[in-house]
């Protein structure tokens, strides 16, 4: 952060070499773990302790996504249009509780650091609604929301991506460097300015780390407003297609999700990577 | 930030009764002008509900719910650390490691819940815990529990590493004498994170169905007939027991490791 010009350009090119390493030694070992993931599951699959009526394998969600068989009722093509439709759907329903979840978690983790107070009065409010099965209050969020509608799906969505947010910003907030704040106030700047200079910047690995976890937390989010509200989306078709026994769209549609997640997941890693690389920062785990 | 310090009682008290306003506020927003079915109850309404049904009234239901979570804390937690404890032999699978719990973490849990009680099924006879719930539990504290892991793993002090070294322990001496004990607040407070997690996990598992007793069926039948002071209670109960366990596990690290202190050194 702080040098001869000299210096901080070199510290640029050394970044930028950085973070293309990064990005390499993450792509490989992300190829490996999808490997290893897709391994494990043929093996389950392949040891015969399911009947593979029910049970299907990497193989045979591929084969169903992209092989026609001459005799099928449906192409692949119409297969894959009907679960990407699916999917695309889900993810706008996660993008509405991810952007209604973070921005409630940041302007809580905000007033919290402003005011001892407020935190005392609203955090017992986040932990309980935590603590209750979201499955179990959802029916009433629907009856106050409306049945189906977004307000239903931006409620859900946002309770599950709330808490761990929460929790992460707050951490970042409170970790802010004592001697720029004690800086900040010898010029004479309040709670506020402190925040606004020094906690807030402070708090941006954090702030990524909860936004990298609140992703699948998201989706998660997604398909229980679905299922429980909406009827549409991946979430709203699981149950049927679990009731006609559709199993090669079960398993296809929680392998689309589950990958699309992955890839969301691993890109905000990437920018939380560049981002920081470039702020001379370190990573925050969790 | 802020210097002033609020002591510990009054932050609870104001949370308390905070809470309790704003559920006031939502019943008497919510009251239907006709209709006896009030979505939102009061809280005299629930409690004294609660008090005339007695605990033991939904002992039952709440007895199969914590013991799948508690077979789903278990196993979850067993597998994550065991995964996580491969990195103590080979340092370099821990991007792979964490990946493979991401991926654990990325799956949607109500779909898999869809699959897992047609390949798992429930619970086999009434009272029994739902097999589809376990496994939901478990995959529910799975992530948490290995990156808590990896991260105390990670904090042993070099120095007193070095030492061993110097006194001419090995690896294994390392492992036994700094890495492990090093390593316990952190597994320890991700276990305490996987508590609650491992309960709503069981409870979802237990919406897929295929249960006859358990917190999630009573929720059901509850709603079904539109019981809403009892779905409340029931509510209620979830959040104590979550906050039970939180709590006993809390109790426990304080035991484990008394050398942690509430706030990290500076």
């Amino acid at each position: 952060m702080t040098g001869t010009p000299a210096v901080a350009t070199a510290g640029v090119a050394g970044t930028s070499r950085a973070v293309l390493a990064a990005v390499g030694k993450g792509l490989l070992n992300a190829a490996i773990t999808v490997g290893i993931v897709l391994a494990a599951w043929q093996a389950l699959i392949m040891s015969g302790k399911i009947s593979p009526y029910v049970a299907k394998g990497p193989l045979d969600v591929w084969r169903f996504l992209f092989v026609t068989d001459p005799d099928a009722r449906a192409t692949a093509g119409e297969r894959r249009e009907l679960l990407f439709d699916l999917a695309a759907v889900s993810l706008k329903d996660a993008a509405i509780g991810f952007v209604v979840g973070m921005a409630i978690a940041i302007v809580l983790a905000v007033l919290f650091t402003l005011s001892k107070t407020v935190e005392a009065g609203v955090m017992p409010l986040a932990l309980l609604l935590r603590s209750i099965p979201l499955v179990s209050i959802a029916p009433v969020i629907i009856l106050l929301t409306g049945r189906g509608t977004t307000a239903s799906v931006a409620v859900i969505g946002s309770i599950v991506v709330l808490f761990p947010a929460l929790a992460s910003v707050l951490f970042g907030l409170s970790r802010a460097n004592r001697e720029s704040l004690d800086l900040v106030r010898v010029y004479g700047g309040g709670n506020l300015a402190a925040l606004l200079k020094v906690a807030i910047p402070g708090a941006l690995p954090s702030l990524f780390a909860a936004a990298r976890v609140s992703v699948p937390g998201a989706v998660t989010g997604a398909l229980l407003a679905e299922w429980l509200s909406t009827g549409k989306g991946v979430g709203g078709q699981i149950v049927k297609f679990n009731a006609a026994a559709q199993f090669d769209n079960l398993w296809a549609s929680v392998a689309i999700i589950t990958l699309v997640t992955l890839l969301l997941y691993n890109l905000v890693q990437l920018a939380e990577t560049v981002v920081l690389a470039r702020m001379g920062m370190s990573q925050s785990q969790l | 930030m802020g210097e002033r310090r609020i002591p510990g009682w009054l932050s609870g008290v104001i949370g308390v009764g905070v809470l309790l306003a704003a559920w006031w506020l939502f019943a008497l927003a919510f009251r239907p002008d006709t209709g006896t079915y009030t979505p939102v109850p009061s809280p005299g309404a629930v409690l004294g509900r609660l008090v005339e049904d007695g605990f033991s009234a939904y002992w039952g239901s709440f007895r199969v719910t914590i013991t799948e979570a508690a077979y789903g804390f278990l196993w979850g937690n067993l597998a994550a650390l065991l995964l996580a404890a491969t990195v103590l032999l080979a340092p370099r699978l821990e991007p792979i490691i964490v990946q493979i719990a991401v991926v654990s973490y990325c799956l949607p849990l109500v779909a898999v819940g869809g699959i897992s009680i047609v390949v798992l099924g429930g619970a086999t006879r009434p009272g029994d815990p739902s097999t589809t719930a376990i496994f939901l539990a478990a995959l529910a504290v799975f992530f948490t529990t290995v990156v808590g892991a990896l991260l105390g793993f990670k904090a042993a002090d070099r120095a007193s590493l070095d030492v061993v070294r110097v006194f001419g322990g090995g690896r294994f001496t390392q492992l036994r004498k700094v890495r492990l004990v090093a390593a316990l607040p952190g597994i320890l407070n991700a276990l305490q994170i996987a508590v609650p997690t491992a309960f709503l996990g069981a409870v979802l598992g237990e919406y897929m169905g295929a249960t006859d007793r358990s917190v999630g069926i009573l929720l059901i039948r509850l709603q079904g007939n539109l019981d809403s002071e009892r779905v409340w209670a029931v509510f209620l109960l979830c959040a104590v027991v979550a906050m039970i366990g939180y709590g006993a596990l809390g109790l426990v690290s304080r035991l484990v490791t008394p050398w942690v202190s509430g706030r990290s050194t500076p």
